[in-house]
């Protein structure tokens, strides 16, 4: 299949998970708004550490807002795309049934990875963003084209490197059993995401910049928006995202030849 | 001498339930060792912020980061302790109407629920306590912590006051659980509980470093005795107050007869497909 007609089927899935949205629209604006409580609630916690310290690490308080606004974006995509697909993955591993997928004339990952996604994320997104602009105008930084344009690739890339090693810890459901929560640890470790990269020293300082880079994913965005980026560290995301992309399709690889399903 | 055969009795069952639920839940540890860990992490992070915070300064609003430490240490094992899950996932039973097993046996469901947790709990604490031993020598690399003098009597009052902040949270669970009755997706409801407790029952940060009406309002509503009023006496070695035992006491006792009462309703409006 060509890059258009992936393009096509993804923008298909959207359609199909919109429709399913405007059928349970109650279940919609109900978990919408729970979102955007634990966002608000979010958002206050660390307006109230900040109120005790003025900064932390060395970023002030608008530069944490923003460095939480772009937190916020990354959890509306971990709620609603990562964990709706990845849970549908494990799902279908666990009851084995992935045969439907592995039959299909389309990438098995690219299946795994775009089927499904929910709405409910929608107005966290929006917070997330509300909250990048209001901290930038308070900041007084006005920010370039291009400054936009390589903030949104190094959220991508935060993104990949989040969901390529979500997609290694759902890949071992092909040999364990019983974890219902295995889905629960890589959004267990966003705490890391919302604080500076700068709070970890360190051994800890090295092994979430260098060896699993998850303290990079908010913090190197963020700081390319303030104008405060490091050449090497941006370009150790982008190098760390890609890596660990190829690691997640190898060890998929890997794993589906482990695979026996229920038959049928 | 009846009743007390009566008695005995009862206990043996329950105690066989309870090691039967036990050995069931055995086969979810490692489930429960990844729940604690995920439990622990966030609140290490926090310490991470916190030094990062003190930076040199050996105290910020009279707390100095040793109390910092201390209190986050308390919160993990308090919510170790006492937090119950089992609304997230039990009132789809309610839903599918699979509850009838329970609705003509002398063990009704809310005994289930009750039996399960606890014996959930058993297994938790076996595994949690060498972990936070363990989480103890880690957070010494920090900072040196020590507890003040306590008194058993201190002691009582804290084991007392977990006692009652998991008994609440187990009527919580169960009053979510038996929303499932009427509603569709009462597994949500359980957000709200954690919203109202993480914002209102003391462990977002210290209560001395909260703002005026954040402090306030957690000391005056009853949800303190989840997290601030145990922390109050292993981190002050203060006493709660007769008014806050009178809180405590009517919170229990107006949501166990809520719970009775929804039970009793619910099961009314309750239809399954039977077969």
């Amino acid at each position: 299949m060509s890059l258009g007609k992936y393009w096509h089927l993804f923008w298909k899935f959207r359609g199909i998970q919109l429709m399913k949205m405007t059928e349970y629209r109650g279940d919609f604006f109900f978990w919408s708004f729970v979102s955007v409580l634990w966002t608000i609630f979010n958002l206050f916690a660390f307006s109230l550490i900040l109120r005790v310290s003025g900064n932390i690490a060395g970023w002030n308080q608008y530069e944490m807002y923003l460095l939480l606004g772009t937190f916020t974006i990354i959890d509306a995509f971990t709620w609603s795309f990562f964990f709706e697909n990845m849970s549908n993955y494990t799902r279908q591993i666990f009851k084995g049934e992935l045969d439907y997928l592995l039959t299909k004339p389309v990438n098995t990952i690219f299946l795994l990875t775009t089927t499904e996604n929910s709405y409910n994320g929608i107005f966290r997104l929006i917070i997330g963003i509300s909250v990048i602009v209001y901290s930038l105008i308070k900041l007084n930084i006005s920010v370039s084209f291009g400054g936009v344009f390589l903030y949104v690739i190094l959220l991508l890339s935060g993104l990949l490197l989040m969901y390529s090693c979500w997609f290694i810890i759902a890949t071992l459901a092909f040999w364990v059993e019983k974890l219902d929560n295995i889905n629960q640890i890589i959004p267990g470790f966003r705490r890391i995401l919302q604080v500076p990269r700068s709070t970890f020293s360190g051994v800890l300082s090295l092994l979430l910049t260098v060896l699993l880079p998850l303290s990079l994913i908010a913090s190197v965005p963020s700081e390319v928006l303030l104008g405060k980026s490091n050449v090497t560290i941006i370009f150790w995301l982008l190098i760390s995202a890609v890596l660990t992309g190829l690691a997640a399709n190898a060890f998929f690889s890997f794993a589906i030849k482990k695979y026996s399903s229920v038959g049928s | 001498m009846l009743d007390q055969l009566m008695i005995k009795n009862t206990l043996v069952t329950y105690l066989k339930l309870l090691r039967f639920k036990f050995i069931n839940i055995l086969q979810w540890r490692t489930e429960l060792i990844i729940w604690i860990l995920l439990d622990i992490l966030p609140f290490t992070i926090m310490l991470f912020v916190w030094k990062a915070i003190f930076g040199d300064n050996i105290e910020i609003q009279q707390t100095s980061f040793s109390d910092v430490v201390l209190f986050y240490f308390l919160v993990i094992i308090i919510q170790g302790l006492t937090s119950v899950h089992f609304e997230e996932y039990r009132p789809t039973e309610i839903r599918m109407g699979r509850i009838d097993f329970f609705l003509v046996k002398p063990y009704s469901y809310l005994k289930e629920l009750v039996v399960n947790d606890v014996a959930a709990k058993f297994l938790y604490v076996i595994i949690f306590a060498p972990i936070m031993i363990l989480f103890h020598r880690f957070l010494l690399l920090f900072t040196s912590f020590s507890l003040p003098n306590l008194s058993l009597i201190h002691w009582l009052v804290f084991i007392t006051l977990l006692f009652i902040a998991y008994l609440l949270q187990l009527l919580l669970s169960m009053l979510i659980t038996l929303s499932a009755f009427w509603l569709e997706g009462a597994s949500g409801l359980s957000h709200f509980k954690w919203l109202s407790i993480s914002l209102l029952s003391g462990t977002l940060i210290p209560l001395p470093l909260m703002p005026e009406w954040l402090r306030t309002l957690t000391l005056a509503l009853p949800f303190k005795v989840f997290y601030a009023l145990p922390i109050f006496v292993i981190q002050d070695a203060t006493l709660p107050t007769m008014a806050d035992w009178l809180m405590v006491s009517l919170s229990v006792i107006a949501l166990y007869m809520t719970v009775l009462f929804v039970w009793k309703k619910g099961v009314k409006h309750y239809a399954s497909a039977g077969g």
